[in-house]
């Protein structure tokens, strides 16, 4: 193994993140404070402006993924390997053009569960509730993992302690705060990611003389400037529609497009696109000054850390560079990890608990049963974490699953006649021809596979037998 | 310190670890991470070249790591030898093919993503620009 | 091969917009509050 430049004690690890932890906590409980009946805790009710749901959707949608594979991106597969992963901005852009006719069709809507209820019927309410909890659960468990992974490589805090400190750090605001916490959240580890990203990238760009590295570059590592680099393109629409699969269907957007003020809403959305289309360049482009800078890397799941403290050890910041990491990096998970939670615990209650086992929480005893379902999700998050089970995988094949609920949404929310029947079967066909895909053919098929033939099945809807949808197309209560 | 008359290391120390891997088959997309032992802990000298016979070469990596990510590498072979630096001793040459996924398969999926992701899109746009003009 | 210029461009173009966000956020968040219209 190569001496670490970026390792840092034990004990700084544990502080870096209890003293993180207690801030959120602290502004969890005080921000907790605002949500005075359920609306305020499940919607921060409905009324954050452009700042605050700008910065929220901007945030959650940079995971710990974004900031540690984005350099991998740039390392193996070059220009266009950051251009494509910048592309996942897409589907921020393109959900601020449904928020307007979400609102309309659902104005005292809560979870995306009720569109489906709505428009699909308790069948379709119950396939969307399946892939959507499957694809959850794995994006959650697979960010806890990412956690006790990052404070083991970093700190050599072991797995199991790390990740259970970063999920109990987690799961404690989000409890005291609800959606509240979490957006405020949202906005600091927002500024700290963006900061951080720039700082570094500052750092190396003051290191970097462009003629030499592109030289070096055309040189050493060709096919990283090639306009057509097969490995880079074969994958770009398939993780488009993927990122749309993920965006259009899930309850992590959709309550903040119930929670942000009417008017605002389709803004902020689409700023938090414009936001966030440049992080994979930015975050990435590092990766490309290792050669010419004459830095190497012992491993590909390092490169960003690795080549981050190279630089700033030149800058002469070599001591800090462990913990400006961890911070970007915690940071980046914290941010995920409280929406999936708020969002995942909205749904189990409104619509598993309230929905299908007719279940109603008064309002007096609703933020104890929020605080058990909250809980509850988390340990169930534990769980499935402690084993380091490769839970990644299970999100990739999530991949095809929640790709097939694209075309059913928007049709859902634009057309008027449907076939419902056809868009359901189209839903089942897409997935597991996704998931046969993702096997067969390749991973960078599946979601793509999945999104296809859904799509036939949707468009085949709109002329096969279409019925109108039952319910009247005005303003509908969620009772 | 090392004290020993002569050649105090032998190449055979100095090797890669993970040749096996490395020869079994192509990268499809140009980076190989390259992994080597050096028990005796001194600065190795990574070289790579166009041709077997190492007659032009280029130095890739000096220092005191065990492994190396290359990426970038074009297609077609190539190959890497190690030693320690300052010395004329290298190990034995490990082959490594790059060979990029097939043009014709890639213009199909290419063509089949562009086609779901614009009819995507496009719907969406006309689906919102619509309910734009009927909620006026 | 993307050029030289386009690969400056790139990073350089991708750095400022970064910044650009950041400051943009915090701006918005100034005017949010002037307005009480943060949440």
């Amino acid at each position: 193994m190569t001496e670490d430049t970026f390792s840092i004690s034990r004990t700084t690890g544990w502080g870096v993140v209890i003293l993180l932890g207690i801030l959120w906590v602290a502004l969890g409980i005080y921000w907790g404070r605002r949500a005075k009946n359920s609306e305020g805790f499940m919607l921060a009710g409905r009324n954050v402006g452009l700042s605050l749901g700008s910065a929220t959707a901007m945030a959650t949608w940079v995971t710990s993924n974004t900031t540690m594979l984005a350099p991998v991106f740039a390392l193996t597969l070059g220009i266009w390997g950051m251009l494509a992963y910048s592309t996942a901005s897409f589907g921020l852009l393109l959900f601020a053009l449904f928020v307007p006719r979400i609102r309309t069709l659902l104005p005292a809507g809560v979870t995306a569960g009720d569109f489906f209820r709505l428009r699909y019927g308790r069948f379709g309410w119950s396939l969307f509730l399946i892939i959507t909890m499957l694809y959850s659960l794995s994006w959650l468990v697979s960010m806890a993992i990412a956690g006790g992974d990052l404070l083991e490589s970093l700190a050599g805090i072991p797995y199991l302690q790390g990740m259970s400190l970063i999920l109990v750090v987690c799961i404690l605001y989000t409890l005291f705060g609800g959606l509240y916490a979490v957006i405020g959240t949202d906005f600091i580890q927002s500024l700290i990611i963006l900061v951080g990203i720039v700082f570094v990238g500052a750092l190396v760009i003051t290191k970097l003389d462009f003629d030499t590295a592109y030289e070096h570059l055309s040189t050493y590592q060709p096919s990283l400037l090639q306009l057509a680099m097969p490995a880079a393109l074969l994958a770009v629409f398939n993780n488009m529609l993927f990122g749309f699969g993920e965006v259009f269907h899930n309850n992590v957007w959709w309550s903040r497009a119930f929670a942000m003020r009417r008017e605002i809403a389709p803004k902020a959305f689409a700023l938090s696109g414009l936001l966030w289309f440049p992080i994979p360049i930015a975050a990435g482009f590092i990766a490309l000054a290792a050669g010419p800078l004459g830095i190497n890397i012992p491993a590909e799941n390092q490169t960003g850390p690795v080549v981050a403290s190279a630089v700033m050890s030149m800058s002469g910041l070599g001591a800090a560079a462990g913990i400006l990491i961890l911070i970007v990096l915690f940071c980046s998970m914290a941010s995920s990890i409280d929406s999936l939670l708020a969002a995942t615990s909205d749904l189990l209650i409104e619509d598993v608990q309230k929905g299908l086992f007719g279940v109603k929480v008064d309002e007096v005893n609703f933020r104890r049963s929020a605080s058990v379902v909250i809980v509850g999700v988390g340990v169930l998050t534990w769980i499935l974490a402690a084993p380091h089970w490769p839970i990644i995988n299970a999100l990739f094949i999530s991949g095809p699953l929640v790709g097939s609920l694209i075309w059913p949404v928007i049709a859902g929310l634009f057309w008027r006649r449907i076939n419902r029947s056809l868009v359901l079967a189209g839903i089942i066909a897409g997935s597991i021809l996704g998931v046969w895909a993702y096997f067969a053919l390749g991973w960078f098929t599946a979601s793509l596979v999945g999104a296809g033939v859904s799509m036939v099945a949707t468009i085949a809807a709109r002329f096969i037998s279409p019925i109108s949808f039952t319910i009247p197309d005005k303003a509908i209560t969620t009772n | 310190m090392l004290s020993c008359g002569g050649n105090c290391w032998g190449t055979e120390e100095i090797e890669f670890t993970n040749r096996e891997a490395l020869e079994s088959g192509p990268s499809s997309n140009g980076t190989v991470t390259l992994e080597w032992s050096n028990p005796v802990k001194v600065e190795v000298a990574l070289e790579q070249s166009g041709d077997a016979a190492f007659s032009s070469y280029m130095t890739r990596y000096e220092g005191l790591d065990r492994s190396s990510v290359l990426s970038g590498l074009a297609e077609g072979n190539h190959y890497f030898r190690i030693g320690p630096k300052g010395s004329e001793t290298r190990s034995a040459v490990v082959a490594v093919e790059v060979k990029f996924f097939r043009r014709d398969y890639l213009f199909w999926l290419l063509g089949a993503g562009g086609v779901v992701v614009c009819l995507t899109i496009g719907t969406i746009i006309v689906g919102a620009v619509q309910q734009g003009k009927g909620e006026e | 091969m993307f050029s030289e210029s386009f690969f400056q461009i790139l990073i350089v173009g991708a750095l400022a917009w970064t910044a650009l966000g950041a400051m943009a956020l915090i701006v918005l968040l100034i005017v949010d509050w002037i307005h009480g219209t943060l949440w």
